[in-house]
């Protein structure tokens, strides 16, 4: 009774990710006709949950025709001559990894096969205070490599970067974060992609090779797949990928043109991004696993990393809205917007989840319709909508990403509040190590929701008994609760081990036939 | 010796899966046969049994204008011809027809899927309360689905690897299965609509075999079409349907997995549609691997009843019996969308379903309450018993008048509103408001005591209802079993 598949992890996320144009069609004029229906035909019941609801479908509708004209066309048409290999320095950015970790990334692009090299680390471990700088000069010294150690702290993973630039003077440079560990064809398989004179920077997918390690590491990497699949090479196709911040490699004159890595965002990886396509330069997005990383092994950690993903993303909209960039193509402006406003997903799902708890204590509902007639167009569109995920990632998108990506609202809103707020919030390097504990105390809000769900449901047969709209919301609390569990059993390391045993079954049948050889 | 007891342990599996499916088949007959002999005759059924005690030219001619198709009446009439005239009999035609059924099942199944989930399937084929319920009504129902089972196992077959002898068993059972029911064309139409969507994955030399099959099977019906049209009109004998709603459209569904159950559980049911969120969002799966057979599938479910939901605006034919067949597709999408799960999980699930079907089956089988219950029989005895030759007996709707006659054996004069004379007209004469009082008066004159029967609303029964109320004093109201109601009244002499 086994349900077992043998795959590649490396690869199937990035095949057969091209849908047929008449299910795109089909699905964004299904979801169009739900959205017009709910919103013109349905008689509203409390304005004010109506209203709630409106505002969710038009996020929910915005979201779903970004994504459609997003993986519309994912065949890659760049131009690439693989006998282009110009002069390229290669930049490990390090802040205090374990040694062994940076050891074996530098290693890595020691050995990548490629005509001229120099690799440096950057090593900002002195700036971070952290204890084992030293060490990483040392290690500098035995590997044969350059290291640049900075005294003066300044605009974090962008500041060593740009600090780098200063000291360096070769027209194309590699940026790796300590932890993901290049193959030796990564030069190889990118640098041929800059014979266009006008590619600014070629981008290759962020791998998690500990995806399978505990519920974190999966959850993570679950979310990733989606985005360095489908999407990622959808955005290749309308020239608007983005810096994922490690595995790319870039053009000096391009970032020298934009003002160098940005300094003042928390994803300063995105609005260097933004600024380089908004000075008329082309990216690329090589849709091949040529680096291997590591993944936020602890909650707290993957909690750190979202909430820096969210804050820079958001703080894109409210101050470099790129509506209103110039210089960015319509394509571009929205790739940047649809990218960016996903992360207030979390608030729209919050909003969601609170309308059959009010119900059970109030009785207000925003659609007074009989929920039949609702079900009758919501069932197919949100059934569409999970198809279309599905055969966009070539089948790998799965409730995990999906119950991770909605769980993570409480990230949201408080990244949400953070840029609305003017909060400063260093930049935090993700933790390459697990840090031990039980982290659901960041899941308050999550456990509240299940608590006042129990009491708004006794309170609610105290007062009514049973009846059949008790059970419509019944139903939908415990859509709820099954999509936050996931979240929530992560956070607890009680359970981690244990539970990721059975989740992870089909996984260890895997061939893993990689195509990263690293020497040692 | 590695090989040999791998050959057998693959072995034993097929042949405990089969033993899996007698033991289920076993306990549904063991469930089956009592409730040949304890349910009384419903309406379909006792016009069914009067039917084919016809010769074979009238069956035609009473099937015509009944807009039916004959196939079924002519195996019933056999049948009762070689047994006897009776709904016992009739029934353990589709109790029979429905067990050999079972088997089939189990091979589409595993032709579209797996033999996992074939067997899983297969199991709730057998516990379905709704399929139970048509194996044991004298219809044609499981022969429908027997057909449409044989049929698409032709059809996989022709897909996967064609020969002569699918092609020969598609086109025979198609043919079959148009005569059986008119609504077999729907499954036909999905059958064709998913092979021009999805054409490309097959063998481009079976187009034009599809077509002259196509050809082939309009040609067979063609004579019968012809027949029907000369025939000239239609013998309105049937209930009238209202325009489907969307509470319709969802308690098909809710039928096909729960069976016939009473309003308060079926309310409860339908307001849990967001379980099939639930479902959507957590089959999302990364093993999850989409076949082309289950478009196939998802056809065979939602094309026919989205078709006759929006063709019951036109002339309301929303019955989920008359969809039968995407009961079983929908079970067969069902256990493959569980399947995606990990095998705990899916195991769990399924265990949980089985246990919810058959609670539904024995709800169904034993609550007086189940709404398709039509207790014709007991009416029929209590009148016998109690009416007497000054009495009058009164149906209304008038079509009803077939089962309660099954079972009558009193010598009160029975009539039914509107007066319908069946020696003169085959076509039940319409309801006229204006002429209540004159065809009351018309069935009173010279009784004491009028029994009026009412079920099967066809839009005037409550205006018959007060009008005999107030005309006339109520000595006694009885309810037999859902919506058949007895009304006992007081004639003034």
């Amino acid at each position: 009774m086994k349900n077992t598949v043998s795959y590649n992890p490396r690869t199937i996320f990035l095949t057969n990710t091209q849908s047929s144009k008449t299910l795109l069609i089909g699905v964004a004029l299904v979801s169009i006709i739900y959205f017009i229906f709910i919103t013109f035909f349905i008689t509203p019941g409390n304005y004010w949950l109506y209203g709630i609801l409106i505002v969710g479908e038009v996020f929910h509708l915005w979201q779903i025709i970004s994504y459609i004209i997003t993986v519309w066309d994912t065949k890659a048409t760049n131009i690439y001559d693989k006998k282009f290999s110009p002069k390229v320095d290669v930049f490990i950015t390090v802040a205090g990894e374990p040694i062994e970790i940076i050891k074996e990334t530098a290693i890595a692009a020691k050995n990548m096969i490629y005509p001229e090299f120099e690799v440096y680390l950057l090593n900002d471990g002195f700036v971070a205070k952290k204890d084992n700088w030293k060490d990483v000069e040392q290690l500098a010294k035995d590997l044969g490599i350059h290291c640049i150690t900075r005294k003066i702290p300044h605009g974090a993973k962008a500041g060593n970067i740009n600090n780098a630039l200063l000291q360096t003077n070769r027209d194309y440079f590699v940026v790796f974060d300590a932890d993901h560990v290049p193959a030796k064809d990564f030069l190889k398989k990118t640098m041929g992609y800059f014979i266009d004179k006008k590619v600014g920077f070629v981008q290759t997918p962020q791998y998690y090779k500990n995806h399978t390690q505990n519920l974190v590491t999966e959850g993570a990497w679950r979310q990733q797949e989606l985005f360095f699949g489908a999407i990622c090479k959808g955005k290749n196709k309308t020239n608007s990928v983005f810096m994922c911040g490690t595995n790319m490699v870039l053009k000096r004159e391009a970032i020298r043109e934009a003002g160098g890595m940005c300094e003042t965002n928390i994803a300063e990886d995105f609005l260097t991004s933004l600024f380089v396509h908004s000075k008329g330069w082309k990216s690329v997005y090589v849709p091949e696993v040529l680096a291997e990383g590591l993944a936020p092994e602890d909650f707290m950690s993957y909690y750190k990393q979202q909430f820096r993903w969210a804050r820079g993303s958001l703080e894109i909209i409210f101050k470099y809205n790129p509506l209103f960039n110039r210089g960015l193509s319509l394509a571009q402006k929205l790739q940047y917007l649809a990218s960016a406003s996903y992360y207030l997903s979390g608030i729209i799902f919050l909003l969601n989840m609170l309308l059959p708890i009010i119900f059970l204590f109030t009785g207000n509902v925003p659609l007074v319709n009989s929920s039949m007639i609702i079900a009758l167009v919501f069932i197919p569109y949100i059934y569409l909508v999970m198809y279309i995920l599905q055969r966009s990632s070539n089948f790998t998108y799965s409730f995990k990403g999906l119950a991770f990506s909605m769980s993570s609202f409480m990230i949201h809103i408080q990244a949400l509040w953070a840029v609305l707020s003017g909060q400063k919030n260093g930049f935090s390097i993700t933790s390459k190590t697990q840090v031990s504990g039980n982290f659901i105390h960041l899941n308050w809000m999550h456990l509240t929701y299940v608590a006042i769900s129990a009491i708004g449901i006794s309170y609610y047969l105290y007062g009514n008994g049973i009846t059949a709209s008790l059970f419509a919301n019944i139903t939908w609390i415990i859509l709820n609760i099954i999509i936050i569990f996931p979240f929530l059993r992560a956070s607890l390391p009680a359970l981690q081990t244990n539970e990721l045993n059975q989740s992870l079954e089909y996984l260890e049948t895997v061939p893993i036939n990689s195509n990263l050889t690293i020497d040692k | 010796m590695k090989f040999l007891s791998k050959q057998i342990s693959k072995s034993n599996i097929w042949n405990l899966d089969w033993i899996t499916i007698i033991f289920f088949t076993l306990i549904s007959i063991t469930i089956s046969i009592p409730l040949i002999y304890l349910n009384g005759i419903r309406l379909d059924e006792a016009q069914s049994i009067w039917q084919v005690s016809h010769s074979i030219p009238e069956i035609f001619d009473i099937v015509g204008r009944d807009v039916h198709v004959p196939f079924y009446h002519i195996i019933l009439h056999f049948w009762q011809g070689i047994f006897n005239n009776s709904i016992i009999s009739a029934r353990y035609l589709s109790l029979l027809i429905s067990i050999i059924s079972i088997p089939f099942v189990y091979i589409l199944a595993s032709k579209l899927y797996t033999k996992r989930i074939a067997l899983m399937s297969t199991i709730i084929f057998i516990l379905s309360p709704f399929i139970n319920w048509y194996a044991n009504e004298a219809r044609m129902y499981s022969l429908l689905l027997l057909l449409a089972v044989l049929n698409s196992i032709f059809f996989i077959d022709i897909l996967k690897k064609e020969n002569t002898k699918s092609w020969i068993g598609f086109i025979i059972t198609a043919i079959l299965g148009i005569y059986t029911h008119y609504f077999y064309w729907l499954f036909l139409i999905s059958n064709a609509l998913f092979y021009l969507v999805s054409y490309k994955q097959f063998n481009k030399t079976l187009f034009p075999k599809f077509i002259i099959s196509a050809v082939i099977i309009l040609l067979a019906i063609s004579p019968w079409i012809y027949y029907v049209i000369s025939l000239g009109s239609a013998a309105n004998t049937k209930p009238a349907l209202q325009a489907p709603t969307s509470i319709d459209f969802f308690n098909i569904f809710s039928q096909y997995i729960f069976g016939f159950q009473p309003d308060i559980i079926n309310s409860i049911i339908l307001s849990s549609w967001p379980i099939i969120v639930i479902l959507i969002f957590t089959s999302l799966q990364r093993k999850f691997k989409y076949s082309v057979f289950t478009t196939f599938v998802i056809f065979q479910i939602l094309i026919p009843i989205g078709l006759a939901f929006i063709l019951s605006y036109l002339r309301p034919i929303f019955l989920s019996r008359y969809l039968i067949v995407s009961s079983l597709f929908l079970y067969l999408y069902i256990i493959y969308l569980i399947n995606t799960y990990f095998s705990k999980q899916m195991t769990i699930l399924y265990l949980v379903g089985i246990f919810l079907i058959g609670l539904s089956l024995l709800l169904q089988i034993f609550s007086p309450y189940t709404p398709v219950k039509e207790n014709f029989e007991d009416i029929a005895i209590y009148l016998t018993v109690k009416a007497t030759a000054r009495d009058v007996i009164v149906l209304s709707a008038p079509f009803t008048i077939y089962p309660f006659e099954y079972y009558y054996q009193g010598i009160t004069n029975v009539e039914t509103f509107p007066i319908w004379d069946r020696s003169k007209v085959s076509s039940i004469p319409s309801f006229d408001s204006s002429k209540i009082e004159e065809q009351v008066n018309k069935i009173k004159d010279g009784h004491q005591y009028m029994y009026v029967i009412l079920s099967y609303d066809q839009g005037y029964e409550k205006e018959l209802k007060t009008y005999l109320d107030n005309n006339f004093e109520k000595v006694e109201e009885r309810e037999f079993s859902p919506d058949l109601t007895l009304y006992q009244y007081k004639l003034n002499l």
